[in-house]
């Protein structure tokens, strides 16, 4: 093609083109750098991008927490592009025309601190800091009710809460980020002050504005996730009904006028029989979406209905629609993440994968037809997503007091409802004798609040498993003889107890259960822990045998709590001191009940790592595979069925995705 | 656009032929329907209205070759076909590609400037896409070459733009 085009041509090839060659013909004439430059060309180009290029920006969380990683691929699942944010430990709060909010995961519960991020031109900006929260002032006061994640500590003991939302604001044609903070006094059980601070951060002038709400109710905040569209913000939100009840609605702040406005649910779902709806807030078919699963109580069938309610406006009136209705095939615990470009809802199932589920609308038929359009394999993600929406605790209190806490959620099934436990625990570090020691539990429930339980000490790890209706986790107890002992404690949502389980004797003894080098071998009977006697004495002849053959001191042991086979299982790794041997002995342990209530443990396997010591424990997979990092960062997957070990090149798993349409738009 | 004027019109003139002159001189016969979707056409028409018989007008095109034209024409007469039925954008967009996979650059280059000249919006449209696509993966040199376009960065400023933005760079097929 030697002759050169026609400049309307040329501007409309120019439009077509991705970001990527865009940003790499900036080069090719002085002309071109300019077109391409030209804030009229790069909102047209958004503008088209929006309806022609959409893609997903998924989040993934690579060996180390706190890193992340970002992939751009194509709606159609095929071309990825890794794209990496420069600083650590973020999280996508949204995405709108090419540019995406993030907010970093601080350990401070009243610091908020954003970037606005264009993956695709790589640029970045940080958004300077928000108005400081003065709680003293009482003048954003407000009736609230509603907090639903406690984070202590501020002056006085406070909790807050915070929705952060991101979009475009077409009458001032500027980005605009939302912050609604909401604090809560819980020290005192009768006089508990309320708080809430909302700011709006402009793009354009740089500068965040302090809002006065115009509504007396403001905050009533439900869910961390926000959604844009057409200028506003929305967001899941608990409000106290006039009959005292508490109900879902969905709270938006539109960006343009400053208004906020409230929506409700569609009316079935405001009858709660014994089904336990989850609700999350989506944008479909350029409208407000529910996507709307429920589990039925008795779990016999591992029941998951999913459905997606559109509100639509009809002369003026808004109402749900029953969009539609599909069985997830018994994937009852597959996550809700977004719907994505070509109406497909993007979920995260039970092994982290991220599955994209299309619903083909047929005319002719009522019914829409469930089909998997696409699964983004070998990523998986064993957190649980609600911890993840949990603000991570700050570390001190005034004094030199040290604060850890055991966040957990789960099901009570006695009450029907969902619940959230807290337990923290300030140990004061400054002086070494006198140690104040402090421990507040706090059970928050979706249906009603209810805290008060008395206290209960001991923490030592803050990972929690969720089990019929309890939390389990490790914990050290003082013993009588002054000594630690680990123990596995237990809180039912149900009736509000704590529960203590010994872990397996042997684990208390000072060498390892070992077996001669076989890569993958499964234990002997099981040793009953529950008969101390007895099961001392098969303990005994074990560790003899093992003595005979392999004596190693045993230095260290990581025990990790896990589910498996819906019981309670023990990942135990003894590591060897000494380092000829390398010894990396992995056993599983899980927890059964004989008739009646006897529980006793069972060593389900024992897996030699082969040296690879340093192997992290995940988690148990939904099908009982342990799922273990290894020193390379690969994900391993350990079947105890098939005694086979799986190793994934990728250690990434999905953390979260959004939809996302590519931009040239500078942050 | 183009579709609704034409499928008015469609019933009553399609039988009627046009004349039109390429740019080398060549006379080509052509439904009047079709040669109502080129602009200059269509205004001559509209201006020479009073002339009873059709068959006599002889609609020049000088800046359209008699090559290009013979490919052009058959083109619109099957997409006005295509358009006037209710077919699903599918068919359509099949047809285009048919059209527009086998084409040489120099094709592409001269079809673009008769459809600009023409005022063909749709295959414009088409062409505009089948240009991207093809430039989308290439590089800087490549489309320099391809587009006739003169290099006027120093080269210290080009070396400067290309460290703005290294990552653009990664993953360029091979001119």
């Amino acid at each position: 093609m030697s002759k050169s085009l026609p400049a309307k041509s040329m501007l409309e090839t120019l439009l077509k083109l991705p970001v990527k060659t865009l940003a790499r013909f900036k080069c090719v004439s002085k002309q071109w750098h300019s077109v391409i430059s030209n804030p009229t060309f790069v909102a047209l180009h958004a503008k088209l991008s929006e309806s022609t290029n959409k893609c997903y920006l998924v989040q993934y969380k690579e060996g180390n927490y706190s890193e992340n990683n970002f992939s751009l691929c194509n709606s159609n699942l095929v071309q990825f592009d890794e794209v990496k944010f420069p600083i650590n430990s973020t999280q996508i709060v949204s995405s709108c025309s090419g540019l995406v909010c993030l907010l970093l995961n601080t350990f401070h519960s009243c610091h908020f601190p954003m970037f606005v991020w264009n993956p695709s031109t790589r640029k970045y900006k940080k958004i300077p800091s928000h108005k400081s929260f003065d709680w003293e002032k009482e003048q954003y006061r407000s009736s609230a009710t509603a907090s639903f994640i406690w984070e202590k500590e501020m002056k006085g003991s406070f909790a807050t809460f915070a929705i952060t939302g991101f979009g475009y604001d077409h009458r001032t044609s500027d980005f605009k980020i939302l912050l609604i903070v909401h604090a809560r006094e819980v020290a005192s059980e009768q006089f508990r002050r309320e708080y809430s601070d909302i700011q709006v951060y402009s793009l354009k002038n740089n500068c965040w504005r302090r809002i006065q709400p115009n509504v007396p109710c403001i905050p009533c905040l439900s869910s961390n996730s926000t959604v844009h569209l057409n200028g506003a913000v929305h967001w899941m939100a608990i409000r106290k009904d006039s009959d005292g009840t508490n109900k879902d609605i969905i709270v938006s702040f539109d960006f343009g006028d400053e208004t906020f406005r409230y929506r409700k649910l569609p009316d079935c779902l405001y009858n709660t029989d014994h089904i336990h709806r989850e609700r999350s807030i989506g944008i479909l078919e350029k409208s407000i979406a529910l996507f709307v699963s429920c589990h039925s109580e008795d779990n016999t069938a591992g029941l998951g209905i999913c459905t997606v309610y559109v509100m639509k406006e009809n002369i003026g009136v808004e109402h749900w629609i029953n969009l539609f209705t599909v069985d997830l095939r018994a994937q009852f615990a597959w996550q809700y993440l977004g719907f994505g470009a070509n109406d497909e809802v993007m979920l995260r199932n039970d092994d982290g994968e991220l599955v994209f589920c299309h619903f083909p609308m047929s005319p002719r038929e009522n019914t829409r037809k469930f089909q998997v359009t696409g699964v983004l394999t070998g990523k998986t993600n064993n957190i649980d997503p609600l911890l993840q929406l949990v603000f991570v605790w700050k570390k001190e209190m005034k004094g030199s007091f040290a604060t850890f806490a055991i966040i957990g959620f789960g099901y009570g099934h006695r009450t029907g409802d969902f619940k959230i436990l807290l337990t923290v625990h300030a140990r004061e570090v400054a002086s070494e004798q006198l140690h104040r020691e402090h421990n507040e539990i706090q059970v928050h429930s979706l249906k009603n609040i209810q805290p008060n339980i008395p206290c209960m000490p001991c923490l030592s790890s803050n990972s929690t498993v969720h089990l019929s209706g309890a939390q389990h986790w490790l914990a050290v107890r003082k013993e009588r003889n002054g000594t630690d002992k680990k123990i596995i404690r237990s809180f039912d949502f149900g009736n509000g107890t704590f529960r203590d389980r010994k872990l397996p004797n042997h684990l208390f003894a000072g060498y390892a259960l070992t077996r001669p080098a076989m890569p993958w071998t499964r234990s002997q009977p099981p040793y009953n822990g529950a008969d101390e006697q007895k099961s001392g004495s098969r303990e005994r002849a074990d560790t003899r045998i093992s003595h005979q053959h392999h004596l190693h001191n045993i230095d260290y042991r990581e025990i990790s709590v896990g589910v498996l086979e819906k019981s309670i299982a023990l990942f135990v790794s003894s590591h060897s001191e000494d380092s000829r041997t390398g010894l990396g002995i992995c056993n599983v342990y899980v927890m059964m009940e004989n008739i009646g209530s006897v529980e006793h443990w069972i060593n389900l396997l024992t897996v030699d790592l082969r040296a690879q010591f340093a192997w992290q424990y995940l988690g148990f997979r939904a099908n009982g595979e342990v799922m273990l990092i290894n020193d390379d960062g690969d994900l391993v997957l350990c079947d105890h069925k098939t005694q086979e070990i799986v190793q994934f090149g990728s250690s990434n798993w999905v953390a979260n995705a959004v939809t996302y349409t590519e931009s040239l738009v500078s942050p | 656009m183009a579709s609704s004027s034409s499928s008015s019109s469609c019933s009553s003139s399609s039988e009627k032929k046009i004349t039109l002159k390429s740019s080398d001189g060549e006379a080509l016969n052509v439904e009047k329907n079709v040669a109502l979707e080129f602009e200059p056409a269509k205004g001559f028409l509209e201006d020479n209205s009073e002339e009873a018989d059709d068959e006599a007008i002889v609609v020049p095109l000088p800046n359209v070759s008699a090559a290009v034209l013979s490919e052009l024409i058959p083109y619109v007469k099957q997409r006005l076909e295509l358009s006037a039925k209710p077919v699903q954008k599918k068919l359509i967009k099949a047809f285009d590609d048919q059209f527009t996979r086998h084409l040489s650059d120099d094709k592409l280059g001269e079809l673009m400037l008769a459809a600009n000249y023409l005022g063909v919006n749709y295959l414009l449209d088409v062409l505009c896409d089948v240009t991207a696509d093809r430039i989308k993966n290439k590089s800087v040199e490549y489309v320099r070459e391809f587009l006739g376009i003169q290099n006027d960065f120093t080269p210290e400023e080009e070396a400067e733009l290309r460290a703005q933005c290294p990552w653009a760079f990664e993953g360029v097929d091979q001119d």
